[in-house]
């Protein structure tokens, strides 16, 4: 029996089913893929434990794959553990994948906790894999506004943000126009 | 002289077997007397040819044959006359004399007168003097054998004739003309038939002549002729292959002899013959037959002296020693009692020489002297043990032990050996040899088969030694002690009954004991225990109780043990004696436990231990060992087994020394079984009895950490404030014990209880020595923090409901002490405290501006006054509105110096109900990842 020692506290969970196999580096292996589902169906269910467990199996099964570890990052950030989200979504982002919702959702983890910059390295990263993408934008946007008092470049994200969704967000106006008016950007606005 | 001649006869008779001269001797022929036989018993033949010759006599005289059937006529009537004369004196019926003999005389003399020329004239001299003979007409005999001599010097019959005439001269006691007659034969050598007889003949005639040196001579060259084959018996000295008429012949001779030196009356002279003649083999007899003359006689000294010649010319002969134990009867017979004594030293110091004589000359022989030897060695060691006794003289014992040892030496396997042996022993004792004593002692006690004396034998043995080491100087005492020890314990083991044994024993084992000869004393004990011996109690339990504490000191424990156990078995029960026992064997089972641990089999080790409250359960160790015993379980993580120990210990032994151990253990193997409240007690106990008061310190933190674990809050908050009385300095610890006494409340709704322990802490961390120290000030700050939420949520709970006025009044009094607390919350300085005490305040005003929107609305006010009571409270509440975005955005402004906390996130959320259009903004998430990715 082969036992490796666990990353996450909930791991401990997993022995009694999780140490059998080796790990796989196939990415889309059909068993890969399938387990993954699994694991989503069951996330998706809102059986959030279950889901930990075998996304946490995943990870140990195919540490290369993010997803796995992206989704332990929500699921952990929703169970309030913050220290396993983080160290979560540390791993799913240092494998550089080329996913804008991974990039996304590690960038609202990172704000949460207080790590702006990462959070703004991840979001830049996803307008970077996907330009056309609208939620990295505006997520940006807030971060520049709200958190670093940046407002130029948060007018910039938002802007950015209503025209990749079309214009349709009235609150989104809503902000770009009160942010501009408090900054004396009043002018440019209406553009 | 009559033996001789009978003695002759025989020879004579062998010698004549060849002629016609049969018959008798000539001296024992009877007066002829003719009688009637009766024909038909009678030769018939041989009458006839008588008769026929008879006939032939007739012839005239000048008949060429008449002479001769003469000489046949006579012979055949001789030779007839001579049968039929043994015949009737075989039939006792000779009567008168026999017609034949004076017949043929009557034909032979008228042959001589009638044909003096006959050419047989000598042969017819011969038959003649024969049938004179037979008739006793010995004159005429001789003088017809004289005629034969003279005038036929060559007949065939020379030798006898001279026999004959020497034999009747010598009778006669013409002893000149005898033993001419008797040399004449012997000048004819050895081969004659004769020769021997005339030479024993020719001896005594000699000795009558009074010639005794030539008659000696001739006596031994007789004996050296019979003796020429001989062989001797070695015991006797007699020849042992001789004949009975040889044996006569050569008795008479060495009578002869013997008469010889008997008159001469001088040993010398023996020896000096003998020397002349090579002291030849035979020699001994002469000196043998000389002695016995005189012993016959009673000459009992000459007797002696003769044994004693012998013996000292011919020591190397098997006839020396037999001549030497005739010596000793010699001097017996003379009453001579010293010569016995150094006659018989004599034989065994010179003559008697086992091994040689028994290659030598056999057993018998050997057996023969050994018999004397045994007696004379058993003689000669008393004489002088008794000669000691009287005069003590240096002489007499050296004497007596040489005896003795020389008597054990040959003769070990003697039935008096054991007698003499212990005599010696007993002499050696006498004169203060102790070692060769004891030495004997032993060999008398354990070299024999069991009797009688073995036993005083062996116990004298131990008392020499003893006599030894009395006047042992320090070079010998050890081996002496050593020998007397090892005889000791033979004693013991060879005489297990003997009522000596114990005492000897115990005495020299506790002597050695004392001493610290351990391995002597243990082996004598081992011989008194080995079970052969009925011992009575005390001694039984003395040795045990000895032999337990040898080899206990040798780390033998497992053998002290045994011994100690046996010890107890002795003595009376809850007695002193069974008590020391007992606490010996308990501590030899420690010791035992102590061993196996070491080696690590701590398992055994605990049996062993626990096997001590069994057996040993009045010992002083008991408590100890079961204390261990729980140690050692504890190693094992026999967390049940040992608590039951240390339970039992603690309440068993209240007042042992080790009781204070006791509650550190028990608490171990509380925690270690998960019971936390016990635990938590034996901590207190360890709190009460520990003699360091470091320990006492920890133990009564843990006791009240434990009860805290465990929910018992009442023994909690009684403990960590037992823990604050008794150690008022302060220290991070009692900070750390304030807090959980605050926490305990708190969980417990006892808010007042708390808030009482908070205040406590925040005006503790303003002693000097805390103001500095972070970890207590940052603890204040959560103090006062709490303290703040309290007055905010009493702040935040008062409603404005009528009166207003009041209420209103009342709320914002609460909110003046809620601001003051998170004023002070702030003051300390830590980011997350003052971003919540910053949250807490805009918090207040927003509250206040809310509940002041929400107020209860005065309900005697019309419309127009109560639009104008609206503006007047919208007027009222919205600088606090105001306040209240002031302050939470001068919270959010933290962030850009780095801070951003939950508060602060609070800050956002309030700011996004009071702002919506700048604050209420929240990123969109992705969703589900469905991508592996």
């Amino acid at each position: 029996m082969r036992c490796i020692k666990p990353v996450f506290a909930i791991l401990l969970v997993l022995a009694l089913f999780g140490c059998s196999s080796t790990p796989k580096n196939a990415h889309h292996s059909s068993t890969a893929l399938e387990q993954y589902q699994s694991a989503l169906r069951t996330m998706k269910a809102g059986k959030t434990d279950d889901a930990i467990a075998r996304f946490v199996q995943m990870s140990l099964d195919y540490p290369s794959l993010a997803g796995s570890f992206a989704n332990l990052g929500r699921l952990y950030q929703k169970k309030g553990m913050l220290e396993e989200a983080g160290e979560a979504f540390d791993k799913a982002v240092a494998l550089k994948p080329q996913s804008v919702k991974i990039y996304n959702n590690a960038g609202i983890f990172y704000r949460s906790a207080g790590r702006f910059d990462d959070a703004e390295a991840a979001y830049l990263a996803a307008i970077e894999i996907a330009p056309d993408e609208a939620e990295p934008a505006v997520n940006l946007a807030i971060l520049y506004d709200m958190y670093l008092n940046r407002p130029a470049d948060a007018i910039q994200y938002y802007k950015r943000y209503l025209l990749l969704s079309g214009d349709k967000h009235e609150k989104v106006k809503l902000w770009l126009a009160d942010l501009q008016r408090r900054t004396g950007a009043v002018a440019n606005t209406s553009q | 002289m009559r033996v001789l001649l009978l003695g002759l006869a025989i020879s004579f008779l062998m010698a004549c077997s060849g002629s016609k001269y049969g018959g008798d001797t000539l001296s024992q022929l009877k007066p002829e007397k003719m009688e009637v036989v009766e024909p038909q018993a009678l030769d018939v033949s041989a009458l006839d040819t008588i008769e026929s010759y008879r006939k032939l006599t007739d012839f005239p005289a000048d008949n060429p044959f008449r002479p001769k059937a003469m000489h046949r006529l006579a012979d055949l009537l001789l030779d007839y006359g001579e049968e039929r004369e043994v015949k009737l004196v075989d039939a006792n019926k000779l009567e008168g004399d026999i017609g034949e003999y004076a017949e043929s005389i009557q034909i032979y003399e008228d042959l001589l007168s009638t044909y003096p020329n006959y050419p047989a004239t000598d042969e017819v001299l011969y038959q003649l003097a024969r049938a004179y003979d037979k008739t006793s007409d010995l004159d005429r005999s001789d003088e017809l054998l004289a005629r034969l001599v003279n005038e036929f010097p060559h007949s065939q019959h020379i030798d006898e004739a001279q026999f004959r005439l020497g034999e009747s001269y010598f009778l006669q006691g013409e002893l000149a003309q005898a033993q001419q007659a008797y040399q004449a034969v012997l000048d004819q050598g050895q081969a004659g038939p004769f020769y021997e007889h005339v030479l024993l003949k020719n001896s005594w005639t000699l000795y009558k002549r009074d010639q005794l040196d030539t008659a000696l001579e001739s006596f031994f060259s007789l004996l050296a002729l019979k003796f020429s084959a001989a062989k001797f018996d070695q015991l006797s000295g007699e020849p042992s292959n001789i004949g009975k008429a040889d044996m006569e012949v050569v008795n008479d001779a060495l009578r002869g002899m013997t008469l010889i030196f008997s008159l001469k009356n001088d040993a010398g002279e023996l020896d000096k013959f003998s020397a002349r003649y090579g002291s030849p083999r035979y020699n001994h007899l002469v000196y043998l037959r000389l002695a016995q003359l005189f012993h016959g006689g009673e000459r009992f000294r000459d007797e002696g002296r003769i044994y004693q010649a012998y013996v000292t010319a011919n020591p190397n002969t098997p006839y020396a020693a037999i001549f030497q134990l005739h010596l000793v009867d010699s001097f017996r017979h003379s009453r001579d009692y010293d010569h016995v004594i150094q006659a018989k030293q004599d034989f065994l110091n010179h003559l008697w020489h086992p091994e040689t004589d028994r290659r030598n000359y056999g057993v018998k022989y050997d057996a023969h002297l050994s018999m004397f030897a045994s007696a004379f060695l058993n003689d000669l060691s008393e004489y002088y043990h008794s000669r000691y006794q009287k005069n003590k003289h240096k002489n007499d014992y050296d004497a007596a032990v040489d005896w003795y040892q020389r008597y054990l030496s040959h003769f070990k396997s003697a039935s008096n050996s054991i007698e003499k042996h212990f005599l010696l022993a007993e002499l050696l004792y006498e004169r203060n040899d102790y070692q060769a004593a004891g030495k004997e002692y032993e060999h008398v006690a354990y070299q024999y088969q069991m009797h009688g004396r073995a036993a005083e034998a062996g116990y004298s043995a131990i008392l020499s030694y003893q006599k030894l080491l009395e006047g042992a100087d320090d070079k010998n005492i050890d081996n002496w002690r050593r020998l007397q020890r090892a005889s000791a314990v033979k004693f013991a083991k060879t005489f297990p009954e003997d009522s000596r044994v114990p005492n000897t024993v115990m005495v020299l084992a506790n002597d050695d004991y004392e001493r610290g000869e351990m391995e002597a004393a243990k082996q004598l004990l081992e011989a008194l225990l080995d079970g052969t011996q009925t011992l009575d109690k005390t001694i039984s339990y003395s040795a045990w109780l000895m032999l337990g504490h040898i080899t206990y000191q040798a780390e033998d424990y497992l053998r002290a043990e045994h011994a100690y156990q046996s010890a107890r078995k002795f003595v009376v029960a809850y007695t002193p004696q069974a008590f020391e026992a007992e606490e010996w064997q308990a501590a030899s089972i420690y010791k035992q436990a102590e061993a196996v641990m070491q080696r690590g089999e701590i398992r055994a080790g605990v049996d062993m231990l626990l096997r001590i409250p069994l057996v040993a359960p009045n010992s002083s160790v008991v408590a100890q060992a079961k204390f261990d015993a729980a140690a050692e379980l504890i190693s094992l993580e026999e967390w049940q087994q040992a608590t039951n120990l240390l339970e039992q210990f603690q309440g068993t032994y209240p007042d042992h020394k080790l009781q204070s151990e006791v509650p550190t253990k028990l608490a171990f193997v509380y925690m270690k079984q998960g019971r936390t409240l016990d635990a938590a007690y034996a901590y207190e106990q360890i709190a009460i009895h520990n003699k360091d008061r470091e320990v006492q310190q920890e133990a009564l933190l843990q006791a009240a950490q434990l009860y805290h674990e465990a929910e018992n809050y009442t023994k909690a908050t009684q403990t960590y404030k037992h823990y604050l009385n008794r150690y008022p300095d302060l220290d991070l610890q009692t900070f750390e014990v304030r807090q959980r006494l605050a926490d305990i409340y708190a969980q417990q709704g006892q808010l007042n209880s708390r808030d009482h322990w908070l205040k406590d802490i925040i005006k503790q961390a303003k002693s000097s020595g805390f103001k500095q120290n972070d970890a207590v000030q940052y603890m204040a700050s959560t103090a006062a923090f709490t303290l703040a939420e309290r007055s905010y949520a009493e702040f935040e709970s008062i409603e404005l409901v009528e009166p207003i006025r009041e209420r209103l009044a009342q709320k914002r009094r609460k909110m003046e002490v809620a601001l003051s607390a998170y004023e002070q919350v702030g003051s300390y300085g830590y980011a997350d405290y003052v971003s919540a005490s910053t949250h807490r305040v805009g918090e207040i005003y927003y509250h206040l501006s809310q509940a002041l929107f929400n107020s209860e609305r005065p309900d005697n006010l019309d419309d127009e006054e109560m639009e104008q009571y609206e503006i007047m409270l919208e007027e009222q509440a919205y600088p606090f509105e105001e306040k209240a975005i002031d302050i939470l955005e001068s919270n959010i402004v933290r962030i850009r110096d780095g801070v951003y906390n939950n508060w602060i996130d609070e800050s956002i959320s309030t700011l996004a109900e009071l702002l919506p259009a700048q604050y209420a903004k929240r990123e969109e998430p992705s969703e589900v990842i469905d991508a592996l990715h």
